[in-house]
């Protein structure tokens, strides 16, 4: 499903280059509930921003399928994220002035779904992380465990094969953790193909392969 | 992503940031107000100019005032002769008066309301307009119906009235009024639309005020024979050179022993224009400079809104928005707050143009200068703002990744 060969992310700033992968190659199948784990700056988050193209590698190839991701254009990338990923973020990057149900609701309007579809999927997606309840409560006034089920729906509401994880419990409690690992494995036993960065090895172990990263390579994978 | 979606995302952002919203939104409405002021007084006095040039039956480089610095008895003589002369094509004078006269109730109550402020206020005065009869082609009158009056049925008994549209279907052609010492009867009626100059044109003409026609729709005009304080307007025959005409009218005065003063209307017009002409010049300085520090400021507020809401964007593109939507929703904000602008410009420029024209503002200037000039073009004016507005942003935001706009530390 996933294959990166050879791809190396260099950031440039007016002084300073600084590598942050080099030459990592790897592949990830379909259905696979994989963790990238390494310590701080080995760049866990630019691999994951590279596969959600949400960042440009700087050379190297990504394949996804049979396409070449890397060569797409921007616009090309755009669409390409908006048909084959959801994100969920560490700090749950909700849109804090929209309700619960306005925030699951928004990958729904980027795709032109029709209003009363757009109901009846919120609910069920709502339902399915457990916050259904909640709909109508704006973010801010909601737990961290609760505001990440939120954003793992609004993943969800983009209705990709790809679910890409930012340290999904690293803004929550342990036990709050457990219940979001658990619905990402749920998730993940449903089909959906997941991908996570975290620093926390217990939670690494809980996914079926861990890649690991050390100073911008792979170590093991 | 509908654009109605994109355009609920530009609302959105603009009420979340609203101080930021009406501080850009004063700054460019400061610039469309220079633009609407430069243009309005660019398009008053065109509208003046082409007033003159519709009334007078031979615009204003042949039309022209004789002042007489005295007035002595000579000067109906001087008129008489230059009426004489083929050089001159009409001559005479204009006033507008009034009469309390009984016998005119009925034109009265006809004209109540109507006429100038001034004799609308006083009760039971009918405003005449004055024209000397040799006048009568100094703006091609056009009558719907009766007959001009011919030099042959000039009485020193009978005064001739024209009357305005207004009095057609209520007054019979022939009716006579009897006055104190003249008999007063109706010769037609003037054609709907029809203008006379207005009589105060002879003290100078203001470029900017575009009450300078009269509209005759409700007034009655009267032929008489005597010259009128101020001076008498001419206009030249056709062949005459401005400089021949100048001299027949001078030799004409030298000759009764008057002094007089001559002048052409579009000379006149061109000196009191030179003032809004140069007000126009600094209007379009001042413009330039506030336009360009708004669009600059506009760009830099955009771009610093973009910084604080860069996470909202990127969450945006993690989402499926796409370039085009995040475009969308900043040419959207951008279009909202120039109509904003523009509508805050509008009302703002209303009191300010009602003001200049001394609380006389009529519908007609207003429609065809700040209606049909000043305001689409400042509206047209917009494209461009936005449109310069919204580079900086899309500039920026093409050039940075979705996931620099959600802030990771890359790590």
């Amino acid at each position: 499903m996933i294959k990166l060969e050879n791809v190396t992310k260099i950031y440039k700033n007016k002084a300073v280059s600084t590598t942050a992968l080099r030459g990592i190659s790897l592949s990830i199948e379909r259905g696979e509930f994989v963790s990238i784990v390494g310590t701080s700056g080995c760049g866990k988050t630019t691999l994951l921003n590279i596969i959600g193209c949400m960042d440009i590698l700087t050379d190297g190839k990504y394949f996804y399928d049979d396409v070449c991701v890397s060569d797409l254009s921007v616009k090309e990338q755009h669409q390409f994220r908006k048909e084959h990923i959801g994100f969920v973020f560490q700090h749950f990057e909700l849109m804090n002035n929209y309700t619960v149900y306005e925030n699951v609701e928004m990958p729904l309007l980027a795709r032109n779904v029709k209003k009363s579809e757009r109901k009846q999927k919120v609910d069920s997606y709502l339902d399915m992380v457990g916050i259904l309840e909640l709909a109508q409560k704006l973010p801010s006034h909601l737990s961290g465990g609760q505001q990440q089920r939120c954003a793992i729906a609004r993943a969800l509401a983009t209705e990709t094969e790809l679910i890409i994880a930012d340290e999904p419990t690293g803004a929550i409690d342990s036990r709050t953790s457990a219940g979001i690992m658990k619905l990402l494995t749920n998730l993940n036993e449903k089909g959906k193909t997941i991908i996570i960065v975290t620093h926390d090895i217990n939670i690494a172990n809980q996914c079926n392969r861990i890649i690991e990263l050390e100073d911008g390579k792979l170590v093991n994978s | 992503m509908k654009n109605r979606i994109r355009f609920m995302f530009a609302w959105h952002k603009i009420v979340l940031n609203l101080k930021s919203f009406i501080s850009s939104i004063l700054v460019m409405t400061i610039s469309l107000i220079l633009i609407a002021f430069a243009l309005f007084f660019y398009h008053g006095t065109k509208y003046v100019e082409n007033q003159y040039d519709h009334i007078l039956a031979k615009g204003m480089s042949r039309s022209g005032v004789v002042s007489f610095i005295s007035h002595t008895n000579r000067d109906h003589d001087v008129m008489n002769e230059l009426y004489n002369t083929k050089e001159i094509e009409s001559i005479g004078s204009t006033l507008l008066g009034g009469n309390d006269f009984e016998c005119f109730s009925e034109l009265r109550a006809i004209q109540s309301g109507h006429a100038s402020d001034y004799f609308n206020s006083i009760s039971g005065f009918l405003e005449i307009l004055w024209i000397n009869k040799t006048l009568l082609d100094f703006s091609e009158l056009k009558l719907d119906t009766g007959n001009m009056l011919t030099e042959q049925e000039i009485s020193d008994d009978v005064m001739y009235m024209y009357l305005g549209s207004a009095y057609k279907d209520k007054i019979e052609l022939g009716t006579t009024y009897e006055g104190d010492n003249y008999k007063y009867e109706v010769k037609g009626f003037l054609e709907p639309g029809s203008t006379w100059i207005e009589p105060e044109t002879i003290n100078g003409i203001h470029a900017t005020d575009a009450n300078n026609v009269l509209d005759l729709e409700h007034s009655v005009v009267v032929a008489d024979n005597i010259i009128h304080i101020g001076g008498i307007f001419f206009n030249i025959s056709d062949g005459t050179t401005r400089d021949e005409a100048v001299k027949v009218i001078t030799d004409v005065a030298d000759k009764h022993g008057t002094e007089i003063t001559v002048g052409f209307l579009d000379d006149m017009y061109e000196s009191e224009n030179e003032d809004t002409k140069l007000l126009i010049s600094y209007i379009v300085r001042i413009m330039a400079v506030v336009v360009f520090s708004s669009l600059v400021m506009i760009s830099c507020l955009q771009i610093v809104g973009i910084l604080n809401g860069r996470r909202t964007y990127g969450i945006l593109y993690s989402i499926g928005a796409n370039e085009r939507d995040i475009g969308s929703i900043i040419i959207y904000e951008n279009i909202i707050r120039a109509l904003f602008s523009f509508l805050l410009c509008g009302i703002s420029i209303m009191p300010i143009v009602y003001s200049w024209y001394g609380g006389e503002m009529l519908w007609s200037p207003f429609k065809e200068i700040v209606l049909q000039k000043v305001l689409p073009v400042v509206l047209i004016s917009l494209i461009p703002i936005v449109l310069i507005s919204c580079i900086a942003p899309l500039i920026f935001l093409h050039r940075t990744t979705p996931s620099q706009l959600i802030g990771g530390k890359n790590d």
